[in-house]
């Protein structure tokens, strides 16, 4: 039983970050250009577009989707099954690969041992990723977004896996802390050996040795990374031939994270003739490495949108600020508008300073100030600020209220000299404050409801020793 | 108002968490089920008020809601929306419409499908620093609450056998949203959500419509001998930011007491203790239910707490109040909460409530409030 790629796709987002745009904003020289999504684009969006140029809508055939990525959109909700939904897919088995971004080809591994094994009859394995460089670091220089899928399955396959292995390596390369949005790495030279030359040479060389292939009969050779100086130096470790490392055209569209060998594969399977020996090696936290030959239905196997189409189509983002936007990293999400500027200036008064009005027609005191009087109507109102001290009429606890604090003192207060106004407790535990409770006023952040921060008074029990 | 308005046709949709329909699907479930109690068909149908809080997620904040659940196109439909209210006032206008000879057969839907929003029921939509965020409908209720039970010296208790009466009711309603019993010392041990309210003293997040038909009596007796009449209909105004309003006492809402007189006045009532049978109140915590006896004016101020304690309430008792299970059971999707307590009213007086039947129904009363304290709509049917 032959197993192997039968269909594959790619995808790219339809914009390019240029180095153009980051030598005028930085004065930087990075080298290339880099695809990158737009506002409404992740690693969900860009994976599903390659699974359905594999797969095709429905994923007809397919009883199995595994998907690797380190940028997923949700730190906890499936990737996988978000992108065989989005396929239509129906009610599939599906399994998430992170944390390493070599796991797109440890999930073409796991899906020839599932073949193998009789679990599953066609697997679709996706690799996508969205990785965001901080602005100005020289990885906003390097990294590309991007996605790859293959399906691997046992009906005439175009490329038949022929060996893999994998290979350790604990090295501390990249790395991104739980909840920060970008990668850090040290680099250098040690990096270079320890994180890529090492693991990828001894997971390559175990592979070929499974599929009984020397290293003299490599055609091509796809490596997951952008840096082509590493892709070499492995290459001639692995006593490659000097033209098998494959230039895929990386330095337009940038590294793609768990993606990059992906799409170097897809590009050697278009480039390939039946009988072609193919490496493809992934790296991060250790190797992962495949060998395929091409067989004669490798046209069945090669993306049914070309590298070269994909490629073609990207176009220079707007501006640089405007990419900075679309990355969260300049203005506002437009889906939290918040509190207007224009609100705050009339309501100014009210918030910031507690003016409420004095009717001079009922003597009426209350809060905020109005054109007719709550009481009696009239419009001999008058400007009024309300004292800081009071005693609380009525209170709840509420712990539904979004606070940090489990619970939030909502309180009912008529202050000294009239007026009732209705604030949160501070500066104590909330069941400190009840019915009858003196307590003053006291200027607070008050809550998240914008991301224009908010002002206003809350109260807190009033203590003997201190003056209000 | 006498022999000018009756409820020819109700149907309610099976109230809860609807993960299985949608809000058209709710208002198709309802509405179908009052078409046929109606023995008619949309064709039917002059004009429709649609009450709803928040409208379908598909379609705008308009009548169209319901034209497009139930394809009834080209006809006079209305969308009524006043905070908890929003059912009764919808009922409401279709029988003033009715009533002024516009039309002689008026539709009322009331739906809300709160479990398709994140979290949270009832969403706070405003903006506004102070008075948009975060404010919750368990916590404003709990301001009167417990300003309530300060003055009154009221303990958790007396609120709990609210809980207890109507979990009860609810378990014989097989539409309810909860249909089991609770002991009281369950109630009293539940976590607490905003002081004194524990979850057992909140009324549950709930999907829901509820339908009914309304006609000028004439025509409604030849179709169904025994469609209720519309004796009486109440709706008060009064602050929303109780709050602010250094008058406020909060210990009760006046405008529930503003809505029923204006309700009893039309139907004649005098002493709505003795001439009302049975009472569908808007108990979305305990507390409002025993607030609402004092503000109905079934007994007076500060005693509201007593009448639950003595069992005056329960379906066996002298008034029972929300045999249906009330919100408490049935749940409180808000738009169709109004609705519903007119289909329970009318199942009453028409002596088809089942195993929850209260004995020698003649006069009902359905009841709503809102804001907390802001908006209250009161209707008094009888039977036919």
């Amino acid at each position: 039983m032959n197993i192997g790629i039968i269909a594959s796709g790619i995808a790219l987002p339809r914009f390019a970050l240029q180095s153009e745009h980051l030598k005028s904003a930085w004065g930087s020289s990075s080298k290339g250009d880099r695809a990158v999504c737009f506002h409404d684009e992740d690693a969900v969006t860009l994976g599903v577009q390659a699974a359905l140029a594999a797969g095709g809508d429905g994923l007809p055939g397919i009883d199995g989707v595994v998907c690797a990525s380190v940028s997923p959109p949700f730190a906890e909700r499936s990737t996988a099954v978000q992108i065989a939904a989005a396929c239509d897919g129906g009610e599939l088995e599906c399994q998430d690969l992170a944390g390493a971004r070599r796991g797109g080809m440890g999930g073409l591994r796991a899906a020839f041992a599932a073949i193998a094994s009789g679990d599953k009859k066609q697997v679709l394995v996706i690799a996508t990723d969205t990785r965001h460089g901080e602005p100005r670091s020289a990885q906003e220089g390097s990294f590309g977004h991007g996605a790859a899928a293959f399906v691997v399955g046992t009906e005439n396959p175009g490329a038949i896996i022929v060996g893999h292995a994998g290979a350790f390596s604990d090295y501390v390369e990249a790395y991104r802390i739980d909840g920060e949005k970008f990668v850090r790495s040290e680099g250098g030279r040690l990096e270079r050996t320890e994180g890529v030359t090492r693991p990828a040479t001894t997971a390559i060389r175990a592979a070929l040795k499974r599929a009984g292939v020397s290293a003299s009969d490599v055609r091509h050779f796809a490596f997951g990374s952008s840096d082509s100086s590493a892709a070499q130096a492995v290459a001639k470790a692995c006593e490659f031939n000097k033209d098998t490392a494959v230039d895929c055209g990386l330095g337009s569209i940038g590294d793609l994270g768990s993606a990059t060998v992906g799409w170097a594969l897809a590009f050697a399977l278009e480039r390939a003739k039946p009988g072609d020996v193919i490496v493809a090696a992934a790296i991060g936290d250790g190797a992962d490495a495949v060998v395929l030959r091409a067989t004669e239905a490798i046209a069945n196997a090669r993306s049914r949108v070309s590298s070269r189409d994909l490629i073609s189509a990207l176009r220079p983002v707007p501006s640089y600020s405007r990419y900075l936007t679309w990355r969260g990293e300049l203005g506002s999400a437009p889906d939290s508008p918040g509190v207007s500027a224009v609100l705050l200036h009339h309501d100014e008064p009210m918030l910031t300073r507690r003016i409420g009005y004095r009717c001079t027609a009922c003597q009426l005191v209350a809060y905020p100030m109005a054109k007719l009087c709550g009481r009696c109507r009239s419009e001999k109102v008058e400007s009024h600020r309300l004292a800081r001290t009071g005693t609380v009429f009525t209170f709840t606890r509420d712990r539904l209220f979004p606070n940090v604090e489990p619970e939030t003192a909502m309180l009912v207060i008529d202050l000294d000299g009239g007026g009732r106004i209705f604030v949160q407790g501070t500066d104590c535990e909330p069941s400190e404050l009840e019915v009858g409770t003196k307590v003053e006023l006291v200027y607070r952040k008050f809550h998240g409801a914008s991301d224009l921060p908010s002002y206003y008074w809350k109260a807190r029990p009033l203590t003997k020793k201190e003056p209000s | 108002m006498k022999d000018v308005v009756s409820v020819v046709g109700v149907g309610c949709a099976k109230f809860g968490d609807r993960f299985d329909a949608s809000y058209e699907d709710l208002i198709v479930e309802a509405a179908t089920a009052a078409f046929a109690d109606a023995a008619m068909g949309p064709d039917q149908i002059d004009a429709a008020v649609l009450g709803t809080y928040s409208p379908s997620n598909s379609m705008g904040k308009a009548g169209s809601s319901l034209a497009d659940s139930l394809r009834i196109y080209g006809k006079p439909i209305t969308r009524v929306e006043n905070y908890c209210a929003t059912g009764t006032d919808a009922f409401r206008h279709a029988c003033l419409a009715v009533a002024s000879g516009a039309h002689e057969c008026v539709l009322v839907v009331g739906a809300e499908k709160m479990k398709d929003r994140p979290s949270r029921g009832a969403p706070m939509e405003g903006k506004h620093p102070l008075f948009g965020y975060g404010a919750t409908a368990p916590g404003l209720f709990a301001l009167a609450a417990n300003r309530y039970m300060s003055v009154y010296n009221v303990t958790k208790s007396s609120l709990a056998k609210v809980s207890v009466k109507n979990h009860a009711n609810g378990a014989k309603n097989p539409l309810a949203h909860v249909q089991s019993e609770v002991t009281e010392e369950q109630v009293l041990k539940a976590p607490i959500i905003a002081w004194p309210f524990g979850l057992y003293d909140c009324c549950p997040t709930t999907d829901g419509a509820a339908a009914a038909i309304v006609m000028r009596t004439s025509a409604a007796r030849k179709i169904k001998p025994n469609a209720p009449s519309v004796r009486g209909l109440g709706l008060a105004v009064t602050t929303a930011r109780p709050y602010l309003d250094p008058d406020f006492a909060y210990t009760g809402f006046p405008c529930t007491t503003m809505a029923a007189n204006q309700a009893y006045a039309m139907a004649g009532i005098k002493d709505p203790r003795k001439e009302i049978h049975l009472a569908e109140v808007h108990d979305c915590f305990t507390w409002t239910e025993i607030t609402n006896y004092e503000d109905l004016g079934f007994c007076k101020k500060g005693e509201g707490w007593r009448f639950i304690e003595d069992g005056i309430s329960t379906l066996q008792g002298e008034l029972p109040v929300n045999p249906s299970g009330g919100l408490k059971s049935s749940g409180h999707p808000i738009g169709a909460s109004g609705v519903r307590m007119v289909y329970e009213v009318t199942k009453q007086l028409r002596g088809e409530a089942g195993p929850r039947q209260v004995k020698n129904a003649r006069i009902g009363l359905a009841h709503n409030v809102g804001g907390p304290g802001a908006v209250s709509c009161v209707i008094v049917l009888a039977q036919a």
